[in-house]
């Protein structure tokens, strides 16, 4: 009796196994598929030769046709004329990608690793919803946005160097995000004298880039007024007036002394900040050199090429 | 014990017969979301690539400007070709398109071209945009409302082109020029008269067009008795035989809107409203004698406190004076120049007096005068000579040298104490005034 009660029990269970898998059986088997439809490669020769100079070589797309969720909500831009994207790019490689490659120890193995996933191309400035202007942004560390291309002209020098401080600010961003400059050698030297959050603006008279607005960064030990903002500013701000300033013209505004004869405050203040500013150039081209492998000055030097 | 088993295998059965059977309700769709999505933008996709001879659209960023004719050839590669009349063409560039989606099915022009530049156009304030959400889609009509004008979205009409579509909106570029008329004639007042079946005048109006983004007209109203005028700005849109007012001018009981081009008279004419609407230049004057109201002992000082008047245009914010009539305003615009200086006494200059003509493209231009003050009632300009270019100057020296002279008053335009304002009213034409500082 019991041999056969053990008999049912288990004819029992493999009845129910079986009955309970053959009536979950799926018709189809369960096989991997791309989420992603496969889009066609662009047979556009500009997306073409974007494809080889920037995401083939440095994995980097440039973005330039239009976007919304690449611009915040409260801001507004214009794309770019579809004929300055390619001259714009091409001097993104001389006037940045070149300057890099030859400064840094690793030549192109540098950019490789941390040029910018995505580079965006506005036609206009951002339009800030409370009637400012920004000129360019980079997020995260991997995206920098270009505004004002529609402005590009070949000979257009004022552009390419007012466009190009920009890259390279957020560009010094970048690095300062991968390399974690070191903040506390900036706040022993100009600790006291950052601007309150959303004050910086207040140093500007006329332009941001009048004497007068120097002048003022310069008693505070900054090379601009943005450069006030905070010490990632100040960095970012020092870095791209480094390489994008003649030598000459960098040593006669924010390193040489001036002469204060005449007992000018303004003036004693300024040579103050300039001895503060030559203690912070020092450490960013060595910061540059021994942390991360760039010789700043040669990044100068092929920049300044560039516009020759 | 086998009771107990027969039972419980029983009710395992029923419940995985049950729990695993197939769900008997037939699917709403045959395909899943995405792809019925992808199916829908393919079409809108299609049915814009497949109009032969492309679309056509008016399209009017708000309700306070004008009409814009765009003609659009979409093609296969996801580029669009665009011809319009808006600034001569100039911003028709290369673009891509896009029929994509976010929260709605939407078309994207994804470079720079002629609508962004009227999405940029004056700080913004045309209201124009370059994506469109699809609300309506058929073979021969799409309609569209803009995306981020979430307030008050614009409309836009796409209507299938005909082969002649792309070369009539070429030729419209020249009709602006045309209705704006910048023909070297010593002529300044343009009247808008509205004739009864006996040609009366039952209405006599100015009319004024400057050919800019806006595209609006000023038909300006004086009254003869008060001296007061009032303008109203109508928004237009040109057409290939004249041009519409795209809200009608109403006059009384009377609603005019379009008008037709007589080449040989240079005339635009309407019969709406079952009137002769005429535009012309001179057809009726606007003011026939000296209007008390409008005078001023101001004029008796005129010269003493200030050696210089300048006026302003708009491109100089708040150093515009407002006063100054939409008139002036178009024909200062019209004649490229965007400061007048009225130097008197110029001890520099043998002690003549001169305007100077400052134009858009930097030169600069000179008129010397002399000045008659007739007391307490107006300034009368005498032209004595001309240096530099007289092209697009003629029409403004016509009216500045008007042998009636100006009325001349004070006014509190002015921000600065210092510097006080005056307005100086045309005595022929009053529609035709405009407002200096002293300097």
């Amino acid at each position: 009796m019991k041999k056969t009660n053990n008999f049912i029990k288990k004819l029992f269970t493999i009845s129910l196994l079986s009955v309970t898998l053959i009536s979950c059986e799926r018709e189809k088997s369960i096989t991997a598929e791309s989420i992603f439809e496969q889009e066609q490669e662009s047979t556009d020769p500009l997306d073409i030769y974007l494809k080889e100079e920037f995401r083939d070589p440095y994995g980097s797309v440039i973005i330039y046709k239009f976007v919304d969720r690449y611009i915040d909500a409260n801001r507004t831009a214009v794309p770019p004329r579809r004929d300055v994207v390619r001259p714009v790019a091409e001097l993104i490689k001389q006037a940045w990608i070149e300057p890099y490659n030859m400064g840094s120890d690793e030549g192109e193995d540098f950019l490789k690793r941390y040029f910018p996933a995505e580079i965006v191309f506005l036609g206009s400035p951002l339009y800030n919803g409370d009637g400012t202007i920004t000129l360019g942004t980079a997020d995260a560390g991997v995206r920098v946005t270009l505004t004002q291309v529609n402005d590009y002209s070949p000979d257009n020098n004022d552009w390419i160097i007012q466009s190009f401080r920009t890259l390279h600010h957020e560009f010094a961003h970048i690095i300062d995000q991968n390399f974690n400059f070191d903040v506390e050698s900036f706040y022993e030297i100009s600790g006291e004298d950052y601007t309150s959050p959303g004050t910086w603006t207040t140093l500007i008279s006329g332009s941001e880039n009048s004497t007068q607005s120097i002048n003022n960064a310069i008693s505070r030990g900054m090379v601009t007024p943005y450069g006030t903002s905070s010490v990632a500013e100040d960095f970012a701000e020092i870095v791209s007036r480094i390489i994008t300033t003649d030598p000459i013209e960098f040593e006669n505004t924010y390193i040489t002394l001036e002469s204060c004869s005449g007992g000018d405050e303004d003036c004693f203040q300024r040579n103050i900040g300039r001895q503060r500013i030559q203690e912070k150039y020092n450490a960013v081209l060595r910061y540059m050199k021994e942390d991360v492998g760039i010789d700043l000055l040669i990044v100068r030097d092929e920049f300044l090429n560039t516009l020759n | 014990m086998l009771r107990n088993i027969k039972i419980n295998s029983l009710l395992f059965l029923l419940l995985a017969v049950f729990a695993c059977s197939d769900d008997d309700v037939q699917p709403l769709f045959e395909q899943d979301s995405d792809t019925r999505v992808n199916i829908l933008l393919e079409s809108y996709r299609e049915t814009l690539i497949n109009s032969e001879f492309g679309w056509k659209t008016v399209y009017q960023p708000g309700t306070n400007f004008g009409g814009n004719n765009i003609y659009l050839k979409f093609n296969e590669d996801k580029t669009v070709d665009i011809v319009s009349d808006v600034l001569g063409g100039q911003n028709d560039l290369e673009t891509t398109f896009r029929v994509g989606i976010s929260q709605f099915p939407e078309l994207v022009f994804e470079n720079y071209t002629t609508f962004h530049a009227l999405f940029e156009a004056q700080n913004f304030n045309l209201g124009a945009e370059f994506e469109f959400i699809f609300e309506e889609v058929s073979e021969d009509r799409i309609k569209f409302r803009s995306k981020t004008d979430i307030s008050n979205p614009t409309e836009i009409i796409f209507e299938k082109a005909t082969a002649e579509d792309q070369e009539n909106i070429e030729n419209l570029r020249a009709f602006y020029d045309q209705l704006q008329d910048d023909t070297n004639t010593l002529r300044f007042i343009r009247n808008l008269v509205v004739l009864d079946d006996a040609n009366n005048i039952l209405y006599n109006r100015t009319f004024t067009y400057v050919d800019d983004l806006e595209r609006t007209a000023g038909v300006t109203d004086f009254n003869s008795e008060t001296g007061e005028i009032s303008t109203e700005i109508l928004p237009i849109s040109i057409t290939t035989t004249g041009f519409n007012f795209l809200a009608p001018l109403i006059l009384g009981d009377l609603s005019i809107s379009s008008f037709i081009y007589d080449q040989d008279l240079g005339t635009y004419t309407s019969t709406d409203s079952g009137v002769t609407t005429i535009i012309g230049y001179d057809l009726a004057p606007v003011a026939t004698a000296i209007i008390p109201e409008l005078a001023s002992p101001d004029v008796n000082s005129f010269g003493v406190d200030f050696s210089t008047y300048s006026y302003f245009d708009e491109s100089f914010g708040s150093s515009f004076l407002n006063q100054t009539s939409e008139n002036f305003k178009n024909l200062a615009k019209a004649s490229d120049v965007f400061r007048i200086d009225m130097v008197l006494d110029d001890p520099n200059f043998s002690n003549q007096s001169y305007f100077i003509f400052n134009m858009n493209d930097g030169s600069l231009n000179f008129a010397t005068f002399t000045r008659e003050v007739i007391a307490n009632e107006r300034v009368v300009f005498t032209f004595s000579q001309f240096f530099g270019d007289t092209d697009g100057l003629i029409n403004i020296f016509a009216l500045l040298f008007s042998t009636d002279g100006f009325y001349m008053t004070q006014t509190d335009e002015s921000r600065f104490a210092s510097n006080p304002s005056y307005k100086f009213t045309s005595v022929i034409a009053p529609n035709l005034n405009f407002s200096v500082y002293g300097l």
